[in-house]
């Protein structure tokens, strides 16, 4: 990574991070479009969290190089902080202070504060500023954490978890702000979750890790045109025990009806599946949710 | 970041009360317990512990904000907050140096001033990435800082007064080393990752505040997350009926890792401290009342050794708090502690009978730890005292100070009953205040008055008695508040008393 591309969010070549004898990224090479809703996909223990403390700067990593803005990870200072937001899954805030007096304490650090933001989403987050930070649910720690994060008008904001502990209207009115900020700052979004449905309301770049490795970096649109369930009825005698087609990457195979599950770019791909096994075949897009196990699932990197 | 913010974080009132706190006892140990002379305890005092409690006490909340995950995402905050801790470590050191100029009149102020200024920058190395949350360590700290101060005062004074120069250029450069690598980027970069750091300000009143209740959650969550070799291989199966191993896994989740010999160890500190700073204390109410006949040291241990046989004093009936200052300690802190250890950190799967059981007994163990802590802590005491008043110790000395502790088990037994038997807190306080501090005092003046019969068999035969009945009571009490329940409830802390 010889030239720094500051128009870049976060960019990392050949990436390992490990922790003692456990390794929580392997030689992950990536460079994050600007302007999207990246969803960052992967099981527990995937290395998600460690990616994103390492864009953030709070983990260095063990080899290989990771760059925020075009900038190292260990030299992250004043202008790079000040265009970055970062969301966790805990935050951990100085627990004497009110929420209010926790804002002013963060906002006198940031230049662009913009405190009508910061007043909407108090009132949209049903956020009380004059109670003490230890007073507060985890849930609302968690939109505490939230409002520290996003109120500079961050150029990248790196979500971890973010929703984990919200109630289902407030993740709504989280995702509103999160599009609105999109909208009106065209900054980068990173947004790691379980909560699929939620987050396919939003994103449109998938980036997926399973066990420490990148498996998938791609536009969301062009995961949702190649992935598919076909339902599978025979036309002709019975349907094979196993289809060895290098595509399907889950079946549920019967005698007369099978449903598979497929990654495939091909257009006619449907045709000419039906036309080898003499079968019908209806195809229906996947949602994130369903493609998930098979995202993180796969062999080899294909980014 | 603007002087508001700053203030803020810091909070001058809470840092002065502190260090005035801090400050007294350090001066009063120096001077009466240590009976150095009194210039030299003001030089020791003045110049060297007083700064550095100041100089730790301005920096604490500023690590404290650092071992936070918001804080390294903040820009320019580590730049930000070494310009005001700058500037208040030279506003306070001026403070402190012209406090010490009068004080200390025989040494000249350029060496005070560097011994200040090395003092108050030293708190900055501190590398720790986690502190007890036990309020003695600063305790234990300060009492290891006093005797290596004392060891090394002499020659620190005649270095003061012959090169006074090379002490300020001296304390300056390591002043200024310690603010450079106080504030360095690797020196703060990974204090982040455990946050589980609270400074004196944010702990005050130390006891039963917020956020020392939720700082005791967070440790107990953390403790919990750590495992042992015997907890790696527990299951309800191997754990079985067996009360004493159900009584390792309540403690194993509530203290994690820590083993309850390291428990007692933690608590011995508090009994151990406790003891000497009243006995302190007292000495100095005893000079206080009577400025005119001083006592010496000497005299003081020698009366409080004829006290603890006879119960006669010779001087001034204020050296009687010597003696009900530990009872109503020790009874307030196994009354805390014990009224800790009822409320499970976890639902177990065990029946509610053997839960009351378990709580029961970890209760009554930690009671029995205290009270065997606080006896300690009165045995150092007189050997010290004996020591001074240049008399032979025996265990006769004891009897006093047995006689007036171990009326601490039936208190604390009966504290526990109340905490789960009286629902309304309007008539918890007075109760409570009355069985940790009424009845203390009130049994260590009967105590006097028939120390040469405590130990015969009638006392005995009724302190048996009445013990026996204030268990039985609380088990009564356990037993019928784990049946209806809530087993996941809070503990109930002072806060919720309206005291704290």
């Amino acid at each position: 990574m010889n030239t720094p591309d500051t128009s870049t969010p976060f960019a990392a070549q050949s990436l390992s991070k490990s922790y003692g004898a456990h390794t929580a990224l392997r030689d992950v090479s990536l460079a994050l479009p600007a302007g999207r809703v990246i969803g960052l996909l992967g099981r527990n223990g995937a290395g998600k969290s460690t990616l994103l403390n390492i864009a953030s700067g709070f983990t260095l990593p063990s080899s290989g190089d990771a760059l925020t803005f075009g900038t190292p990870v260990a030299r992250l200072d004043t202008p790079q902080l000040t265009r970055l937001g970062v969301v966790q899954q805990e935050a951990r805030l100085l627990e004497w202070m009110t929420v209010r007096q926790h804002l002013d304490f963060n906002a006198s650090f940031y230049p662009g504060w913009d405190r009508s933001l910061e007043s909407r989403l108090l009132e949209s987050l049903e956020v009380d500023p004059k109670r003490k930070i230890v007073q507060l649910s985890p849930g609302e720690r968690q939109k505490v954490g939230i409002l520290l994060g996003v109120c500079h008008h961050p150029a990248l904001l790196l979500l971890d978890e973010p929703m984990s502990a919200l109630d289902p209207i407030i993740r709504a009115r989280l995702l509103d702000a999160l599009l609105e900020r999109l909208r009106d700052d065209g900054c980068t979004v990173v947004i790691s979750s379980h909560i699929l449905n939620d987050v396919e309301k939003i994103v449109d770049w998938i980036v997926a890790l399973d066990a420490g490795q990148l498996v998938e970096n791609s536009p969301f649109d062009t995961l949702q045109e190649s992935f598919a369930e076909w339902t599978v009825t025979s036309l002709n005698g019975a349907l094979p025990a196993r289809f060895p087609e290098p595509f399907v990457l889950h079946q549920q195979p019967g005698e007369r009806l099978a449903r598979l599950r497929v990654r495939t770019d091909d257009a006619d791909a449907v045709a000419r599946f039906a036309a080898t096994h003499h079968a019908e075949v209806k195809a229906r897009p996947l949602n994130l949710d369903e493609m998930f196990p098979l995202l993180t699932r796969q062999p080899k990197a294909r980014a | 970041m603007n002087a508001r913010l700053y203030l803020r974080l810091l909070r001058p009132g809470r840092t002065l009360a502190v260090l005035a706190m801090y400050g007294w006892l350090a001066w009063s140990w120096l001077h009466f317990l240590f009976g150095l002379p009194n210039n030299a305890s003001r030089f020791l005092a003045f110049a060297v512990i007083v700064p550095a409690m100041l100089g730790g006490l301005l920096i604490g909340p500023i690590h404290e904000a650092m071992h936070r995950t918001f804080f390294p995402l903040l820009p320019g905050a580590r730049l930000a907050l070494r310009r005001w801790h700058g500037i208040s470590l030279i506003v306070g050191g001026l403070a402190l140096l012209a406090l010490a100029i009068p004080l200390v009149p025989e040494h000249t102020p350029a060496a005070l001033a560097g011994l200040i200024a090395l003092s108050m920058a030293l708190p900055m190395l501190n590398r720790r990435r986690r502190i007890g949350l036990w309020r003695p360590y600063p305790l234990v700290l300060m009492a290891a800082a006093l005797l290596l101060t004392l060891a090394g005062y002499v020659p620190l004074a005649q270095l003061c007064h012959a090169a006074p120069w090379l002490v300020l250029a001296a304390g300056m450069s390591g002043a200024l080393v310690c603010f450079r690598a106080g504030f360095s980027e690797p020196f703060v970069r990974d204090r982040w990752h455990d946050s589980h750091l609270y400074c004196m300000q944010s702990t005050l009143p130390f006891v039963g505040s917020d956020i020392l209740v939720h700082a005791q959650a967070r440790g107990r969550q953390l403790a919990a997350e750590r495992s042992t070799a015997a907890s790696r291989t527990w299951t309800v199966a191997r754990v079985g009926a067996s009360l004493r191993e159900w009584v390792r896994v309540v403690h194993f989740a509530r203290f994690g890792a820590s083993s309850y010999l390291r428990t007692a160890f933690g608590l011995g500190i508090i009994g151990l401290c406790l003891v000497p700073v009243f006995a302190g204390t007292t000495y100095l109410l005893a000079l206080a009342s009577s400025p005119n006949d001083r006592v010496t040291p000497a005299q003081f241990c020698a009366q409080l050794l004829s006290n603890a046989t006879t119960g006669q004093l010779n001087s001034s009936d204020l050296v009687e708090l010597i003696f009900v200052m530990p009872a109503v300690m020790a009874c307030m802190t196994t009354a805390i502690f014990a009224q800790r250890s009822i409320v499970p950190a976890y639902a177990f799967p065990i029946s509610r009978e053997r839960l009351a059981a378990v709580l029961f007994f970890e209760a009554h163990r930690t009671v029995g730890t205290l009270l065997v802590i606080f006896l300690a802590g009165w045995l150092v005491c007189y050997l010290i005292a004996a020591l001074v008043a240049g008399q032979p110790f025996h265990l006769g000395l004891m009897a006093r100070a047995t006689a007036s502790t171990l009326p601490v088990l039936p208190i604390a037994s009966l504290t526990l009953a109340l905490f789960l038997r009286v629902r309304r807190l309007l008539w918890r306080v007075p109760l409570f205040v009355g069985l940790v501090i009424g009845i203390p005092t009130l049994q260590v003046f009967f105590v006097k008055t028939c120390i040469d019969r405590a130990f015969t068999p009638l006392p005995l035969a009724i302190y048996t008695t009445v013990t026996a009945l204030a268990i039985w009571l609380c088990w009564r009490a356990f037993r019928s508040h784990y049946q209806t329940c809530d087993a996941m409830q809070p503990a109930i802390n002072l806060h919720a008393l309206g005291i704290a």
